[in-house]
């Protein structure tokens, strides 16, 4: 009987990386989701605690150096170069053989809304006292997505004036003319007044969109 | 001794039999990390480094465990639900926060045509889809749907729309026809039945404005008819169409603005003509199929690749000269002959050129319909502008609100000092108890702060709204009372309104939504309706936005007037008479009616 014992601790200690420096991962329902040109930060498990290596096809797969100091486990960044088959591939380091694989649907960043201080595209705008532009998420999408309005233009309906340009988000430039805009319409000179501004905005993914808001006055 | 070497080959068998079973992959993405509530979420437990005994804790919902992983189900009204699982020694293992959401709501598609689009009357199938953005994995059904257009109304199980409703785009005597769509759905997720609605355009091909066999008026801009031109006006055809240029996107056609531009004419850019929609990468066997196409530019910045916005222009200013296009249809499903003015041409002569140019033609419906005002308009052998329906009796309106003393109906002044909101009325009295609100109580001027509440991270505060919006919540509404008075008896406004909830932070407070409004005026024959507004798919729930957009402002009934006085009077070009095409060809610039094919004129775009 001890023998039988002792064969049992040995297969015990043969059983590859049965550590208790612990981290538990929870999958929350089924999201394989990644962001094309996006950080994508993950970390993974097993459901039975078997060792793994993984293995990304069309996307790198980096350890996340600088999440791991903040949290437990390990965290890595997926970052796909390729629209469709991206999936990561869970390899038994011992024995090369692949158990799992899980694949993701990858999505492009959702496209940023125009804000006019905090007000929202599609508004109208009362005080004409904020000078800037902000590009945001949805804040339905939890990504955290920092996007920079390179330039715009803005053209009131019914202005004669050229188009108003300029860099960057500062819009001070066309302030004026929507001001006189605003003053004709109180005036009862003019209705419906629009404000359009096309905002070229970069995202995270390096790529420049164009996106175009129309406020009302 | 012996109880504890049971438990050992016990617990290593486990351990063996567990490793050589049947094992799946776990992940967690650091962002996408939202419960919902209402819902059943499901928390897999994945191991990083050997199996443990985890033991789960939530705060903000409660878990259940069953054999896939952990049931989640959120506390009502908690935003953010923390996990902790611990070891049995007491040892964190994990720690998670998740944000609670409320499941979202999905967006109506008629075929591919997302709700406020045009849509193509051959589609049939109805869908469901989430929003970009949101990674919630759900299933659809719809069970039934209600097809809105005009007044007709038709009905169906499932996701197939019949055919009858196709037909009935067709019949319409328009070429943009707009359907409200309602559907019952349930999902995977909630087997309740729920409801959303949404708007579609279609494109009518066999609406025929019959320009070809039409006759041709023209009003030039004189002292007398400043209604019609003057630019200062709001309300004025000109300055209705100034004003609207944007949301209706009457630019030139390319060969004209081609032309004008290099002539040196100043046109300007059209907004609309920047389009949002990126091409998308079409070649099914490129690994980047169905993802946007990027091109880079010169300076090395790479870029979606958007369609050409370049060449569409606008300009409605200056304009000096109406054209007029009356025509004669037979309407398919009455089978009586209809005159009326079909389209409305704006001309202007660029300098050096000796010819008018048509810079936009308008469909004559669509002026109205660019303020969301359905002109009524009967159906006679004769030259109608407005001809105005009587009142249809029959119908059970709610209330019948009547300016008076205090409730003041001026052409211009109520667009001006729109911003009235009634307050809201309690769910228990009927519309009639709260119409002598219009009569004794001010009118409230709602001024909203510009700067939102900020949320204890010092960010913007922010509230979930039913429909899963969410709003910045600002502060309390400053409010200043104004009166407006003076009479003018001749116009009622007659409302079916139904009650629905408005959602506030603190409570729900049921409140009156306009289902349909009919604006009649008092005349010697009688009373009639001007203007019909239906709002079965509106969000404004107050009757600030009534007032303040709705209402037909006198001055339009004045050009309308106008143009009809004129077109009687002037002369017609008949479009079916080679000398009067011929007249025609002399004063204007004929590749330019725009919206319309080049060669309806009987001239060739290009050759004399």
């Amino acid at each position: 009987m001890n023998q039988l014992y002792r064969a049992i601790i040995v297969l015990l200690f043969l059983q590859p990386n049965i550590t208790f420096s612990q981290h538990v991962v929870l999958e929350v329902n089924n999201v394989r989701t990644l962001y094309y040109g996006y950080n994508n930060r993950l970390e993974f498990g097993t459901t039975d605690g078997r060792p793994f290596e993984l293995i990304a096809e069309n996307a790198t797969l980096e350890l996340d150096s600088t999440l791991k100091e903040k949290k437990q486990g390990a965290w890595y960044v997926l970052n796909p170069f390729q629209y469709q088959n991206v999936r990561v591939i869970m390899v038994d380091p011992k024995s090369k053989i692949a158990f799992d694989t899980i694949r993701f649907k990858v999505e492009m960043i959702p496209d940023p809304e125009i804000y006019w201080g905090t007000l929202s595209a599609g508004n109208e705008v009362r005080y004409i006292t904020e000078s800037r532009l902000f590009a945001r998420t949805s804040l339905l999408c939890p990504l955290n997505v920092s996007w920079r309005i390179t330039s715009w233009e803005c053209i009131i309906s019914g202005i004669s004036d050229a188009p108003m340009h300029g860099t960057g988000n500062d819009i001070s430039a066309a302030l004026g003319n929507i001001r006189l805009a605003k003053m004709d319409q109180k005036a009862g000179k003019r209705t419906n007044t629009q404000i359009a501004f096309i905002c070229f905005v970069v995202g995270p993914d390096g790529f420049s969109r164009k996106i175009a808001a129309v406020f009302s006055l | 001794m012996k109880n504890i070497q049971k438990k050992i080959v016990f617990s290593t068998l486990l351990i063996l039999l567990s490793s050589a079973g049947f094992c799946q992959g776990v992940v967690f993405n650091l962002e996408l990390n939202s419960l919902y509530h209402g819902y059943d979420n499901l928390i897999q437990i994945g191991y990083q480094e050997g199996l443990v005994d985890v033991s789960l804790q939530a705060e903000g919902a409660t878990l259940t465990k069953t054999s896939k992983g952990y049931i989640v189900r959120t506390l009502k009204g908690s935003k953010l639900t923390e996990i902790t699982g611990t070891l049995k020694n007491g040892d964190t293992v994990c720690h998670y926060y998740y944000r609670n959401m409320p499941l979202p709501q999905p967006v109506l598609y008629w075929g591919y045509s997302r709700n406020g689009e045009m849509a193509s009357p051959e589609e049939k199938l109805l869908l469901l889809h989430y929003s970009p953005g949101i990674v919630f994995e759900n299933e659809f059904n719809i069970i039934d749907w209600r097809v809105t257009i005009g007044e007709r109304v038709f009905n169906g199980k499932g996701n197939l729309i019949n055919d009858e409703v196709k037909k009935l785009i067709y019949v319409q005597n328009v070429n943009k026809v707009k359907a409200i769509v309602e559907v019952n759905y349930t999902s995977k997720v909630n087997p309740t039945a729920e409801k959303t609605s949404g708007i579609f355009w279609f494109e009518n091909p066999y609406y025929q404005n019959r320009v070809s066999d039409a006759k041709v008026y023209f009003i030039d801009k004189d002292s007398s008819n400043t209604e019609i031109f003057d630019p200062e006006s709001p309300n004025s055809l000109i300055g209705l169409v100034q004003h609207n240029t944007f949301q209706n996107q009457w630019y030139l056609s390319k060969i004209q603005s081609n032309r004008l531009l290099n002539s040196g004419a100043n046109l300007f850019k059209s907004p609309s003509a920047f389009q949002t929609i990126p091409f998308v990468e079409d070649n099914p066997k490129s690994p980047n199929y169905g993802m946007p196409k990027i091109e880079v530019l010169p300076d090395g910045t790479m870029m979606y690749n958007y369609p050409e916005p370049a060449n569409l222009y606008y300009d409605v200013l200056d304009i000096n000269r109406i054209v007029v296009f009356e025509s004669t249809f037979i309407d398919s499903m009455s089978g009586q002959k209809t005159t009326t003015i079909s389209h409305v041409g704006l001309a202007k002569k660029y300098s050096g050129s000796g010819k008018y140019d048509v810079v936009c033609v308008i469909p004559f419906n669509e002026i109205s319909s660019s303020l969301d005002i359905e002109t009524i308009q009967e159906t006679t052998d004769s030259l109608i502008l407005n001809q105005y329906k009587r009142i249809p009796s029959n119908l059970d309106w709610d209330q019948v609100l009547q300016f008076g003393s205090k409730l003041e109906y001026l052409p211009n002044m109520f667009t001006q000092y729109g911003h009235v909101t009634l307050p809201f009325f309690s769910s228990s009295s009927k519309f009639d108890e709260y119409a002598h609100v219009f009569d004794t109580v001010d009118f409230v001027l709602e001024e909203r702060s510009t700067i939102p509440l900020a949320n204890v991270y010092g960010e913007d505060s922010t509230r979930l709204q039913s429909n899963g919006n969410v709003e910045i919540v600002y502060p309390e509404r400053e409010k200043i009372f104004k009166s407006i008075s003076a009479p003018v008896d001749s116009i009622h406004v007659y409302v079916i309104s139904e009650i629905e909830n408005v959602f506030f932070t603190d409570r729900t407070q049921p409140s009156f939504k306009p289902q349909r409004v009919v604006y009649t005026v008092n005349t010697k024959d009688g009373e009639f309706a001007f203007c019909q507004i239906s709002y079965l798919n509106r969000q404004e729930y107050s009757y600030s936005s009534l007032f303040d957009r709705y209402i037909v402002p006198l001055s339009q009934l004045e050009w309308k007037k106008q143009i009809q006085q004129s077109v009687s009077k002037g002369r017609a070009y008949d479009l079916t008479n080679k000398k009067d095409i011929k007249a025609l060809d002399r004063q204007f610039n004929l590749d330019a009616f725009q919206g319309l094919p080049a060669n309806l004129l009987g001239v060739c775009v290009g050759c004399k």
